[in-house]
């Protein structure tokens, strides 16, 4: 494929891991840039924070900063595994944790910003099953608003 | 040298997006060898049997446009055939009559075994369904069973 710039989107799901897979193989025969990103902007995060969830043995406070500090460390942690996909196999990656924009938000301001040709993404994440059985899931917004080729992996 | 894609489903309609994805194809075929498969399904052009009764609607002249978008299908897939040709490829193309482009896409992703469907983002396909249903694109992402590229 002639991409020479590749944004791809990830998450904890196991199609996000075949499309880490893919695009592995792609940079193997291309020689393109890769930037990796994981969004913790779910529009549904300052939802579950206000809604009181019984967390681990009957507790019902969580804050949004607490949430935020885990969803952090969660995904810094993600991203670092991730790397090790690509590092195994000699191939650079830029990774960048997002805070607060959605996947599909980001993806739409970040590759006219930075000129990306392709964007990879699984087809589907566990990225907030209940905005994807509200709007649809992340690839299929991505798609609509399509601002350059999309790879859907599945 | 990897190849990703060994079998490819290209889907076109005669739309800007669809041009850019034989384009598109036509580089990852000269790039792996891949075989690929172009088809046009002109299932939106035709009007329901019975829709109309014979004297409001003549026989001949539902024929007559059938015909038509048979003949405009076929023009299509050879001049998207000639892209490749030009760059000394060769594909197979079929005109698809009867069912809708996702339809025809999972069963023939399931059946053949491709593991790439390529498609334009917007198509000239059905623009008042697009606005009900959602584009072919968003279909095809949710019920394809294997990898998609939306060609921009």
């Amino acid at each position: 494929m002639i991409y020479k710039k590749i944004l791809i989107a990830i998450d904890e799901s196991n199609n996000s891991i075949r499309a880490i897979e893919k695009v592995i193989d792609l940079q193997k025969s291309e020689n393109c840039k890769v930037v990796m990103f994981h969004s913790i902007g779910h529009p549904t995060r300052p939802l579950i924070a206000t809604v009181p969830m019984a967390s681990g043995v009957g507790s019902f406070n969580i804050n949004e900063t607490e949430l935020l500090f885990e969803y952090k460390e969660a995904g810094n942690k993600l991203l670092l595994a991730r790397q090790k996909l690509f590092n195994n196999e000699e191939l650079a990656v830029e990774k960048r944790l997002i805070l607060d924009e959605t996947p599909e938000e980001y993806i739409e301001r970040i590759v006219e910003e930075q000129g990306f040709d392709l964007v990879v993404i699984g087809s589907k994440g566990i990225h907030s099953k209940l905005s994807q059985f509200l709007l649809g899931s992340v690839a299929q917004r991505v798609v609509k608003h399509a601002v350059c080729d999309v790879l859907i992996v599945r | 040298m990897i190849i990703i894609y060994k079998k490819i489903l290209l889907a076109i309609d005669g739309s800007f997006h669809a041009n850019n994805a034989a384009e598109q194809v036509a580089e990852i075929q000269k790039k792996w060898g891949s075989k690929v498969v172009i088809f046009h399904s002109i299932k939106h052009h035709k009007i329901p049997r019975g829709t109309f009764t014979n004297e409001s609607f003549p026989v001949e002249l539902y024929r007559d446009m059938e015909e038509a978008s048979k003949k405009a299908g076929e023009l299509l897939l050879i001049e998207t055939q000639e892209i490749f040709k030009q760059k000394g490829l060769s594909v197979e193309t079929r005109l698809i009559e009867d069912d809708e482009p996702e339809v025809y896409i999972r069963t023939s992703v399931e059946q053949e075994n491709f593991d790439l469907v390529v498609l334009g983002s917007k198509g000239h396909h059905s623009q008042l369904k697009e606005i009900l249903l959602g584009t072919v694109s968003t279909k095809v992402v949710k019920s394809a069973p294997c990898d998609v590229l939306i060609v921009k």
